[in-house]
């Protein structure tokens, strides 16, 4: 037991002096980013084919590197942008291992998944990643609060005092009755409709 | 100190961020965009000199605004980031499509799944209003307060000349007419509330699945 728990103390001091080293000369906040975003412009840059004249313009390809070096080096300037990416990337890539994980299950099951799960399972992810996204947004609150918000609000003020939002409220109300009701008509005369046109002998009776 | 905080205090003395990196980024940009476009012809055998010229002279001239530099910064940080949530996003996506069977659906399913495939594409391009929105709240100083009071200075307007409930009256009016000229729609319609979200996802699969080819 003791032996485990001397062990277990010094992995987790080669961890944490790994993880300090990486920090110390600047691998997590500096080169890693560098690199991602540079990768990441450079090849969105190569895909759309934005700054060459032709597929294989060479020019065009320099200029593109160069492009995604200044965008990279200015991203890094924010850095906020960091933080962010310093508390997304981690959760996110668990989030991939999760889903890897259920393909593996349903691999070994050799079923394909249905067209409803499929669907199910595409708001999943664009729910887990954004709310994932949102989370690593909030650690780095803005310094001065925009002043949109009291305008909105002020707005919102607006048309309630004045009796306007009562008014389009009364208006899309009925305005959703009116289509409701309609709506409605043309289901029932539909039904009738295929009530009616049943099978023939049925009719002719 | 440590050695990142070193690097970057080096890199900011030093003009790294606000001189050399929005320099060639701008430059970058204008001398490719002005090659692509071959605004002063395509056989002048003076024009990648021109296109030169001209890009380094806009680029000065914007680094001349440092406040506009550090708005740029906060800016494509804040686009990068929804580029990498886009990304993983499609990542994941293009994991499960392998695994599932496409729901075909019928003629009215493709057409549900069609308009939620552009509205996805468009609430894409929306990333880069975000990350001006972004930009514009974080830097009061630079571009951002100037932006800010234009939609300001819109949003008043509206309501102090009236205007604002005015436009959503008309704009309901016009709902309303749409709503009764339009074509007739086909009669056997279900229920769209049933169908669009399994649109939607089937639209979100095809979008990773179009990212792949």
């Amino acid at each position: 037991m003791n032996v485990l728990s001397q062990l277990s103390l010094q992995t987790a001091f080669t961890q944490l002096n790994f993880n300090q080293l990486l920090s110390q000369y600047g691998f997590i906040d500096f080169v890693l980013p560098f690199l991602l975003i540079f990768s990441l412009v450079f090849m969105l840059l190569e895909l759309s084919n934005l700054l060459k004249v032709s597929s294989d313009d060479a020019v065009g390809r320099k200029l593109s590197a160069i492009f995604s070096f200044g965008f990279a080096l200015l991203s890094i300037y924010n850095q906020n942008l960091v933080k962010w990416l310093l508390s997304f990337i981690p959760n996110a890539t668990i989030a991939i291992i999760g889903f890897t994980l259920i393909v593996i299950v349903l691999a070994i099951t050799n079923k394909k998944v249905p067209g409803i799960l499929r669907a199910f399972f595409a708001f999943l992810v664009v729910g887990i990643i954004l709310w994932l996204a949102i989370n690593s947004l909030s650690i780095t609150g803005s310094t001065q609060s925009s002043p949109l918000t009291p305008l909105l609000s002020y707005t919102l003020n607006y048309l309630m005092q004045s009796g306007i939002l009562t008014l389009l409220i009364m208006f899309l109300l009925i305005f959703i009755v009116l289509m409701w009701i309609a709506g409605g008509g043309e289901k029932k005369t539909e039904e009738e409709e295929e009530k009616i046109g049943g099978p023939i002998l049925l009719r002719s009776r | 100190m440590d050695f990142s905080s070193f690097i970057y205090n080096l890199f900011s003395e030093y003009g790294i961020f606000t001189f050399l990196a929005p320099f060639l980024l701008v430059f970058s940009l204008l001398y490719g965009s002005l090659r692509k476009i071959g605004l002063f012809g395509r056989d002048n055998p003076s024009k990648e000199k021109l296109y030169a010229v001209i890009s380094m002279v806009i680029a000065f001239y914007y680094l001349y605004n440092i406040s506009d530099v550090i708005f740029t910064s906060n800016f494509i940080s804040f686009f990068f980031f929804e580029v990498l949530v886009i990304f993983f996003i499609l990542m994941i996506i293009a994991l499960i499509a392998d695994i599932s069977e496409p729901y075909k659906g019928d003629e009215e399913f493709q057409r549900y799944k069609q308009s939620s495939y552009n509205g996805i594409v468009g609430f894409m391009t929306l990333s880069v209003l975000f990350a001006f929105l972004y930009a514009s709240s974080v830097d009061f100083n630079g571009l951002g307060a100037s932006a800010q009071n234009i939609i300001i200075e819109i949003m008043l307007e509206l309501i102090y000349t009236g205007l604002l409930p005015f436009l959503i009256i008309i704009g309901f009016i016009i709902a309303a007419i749409y709503w009764i000229y339009r074509k007739e729609p086909p009669k056997k319609k279900r229920n769209p509330i049933k169908i669009f979200p399994r649109a939607s996802g089937e639209a979100l699969i095809d979008l990773s699945e179009h990212t792949r080819r």
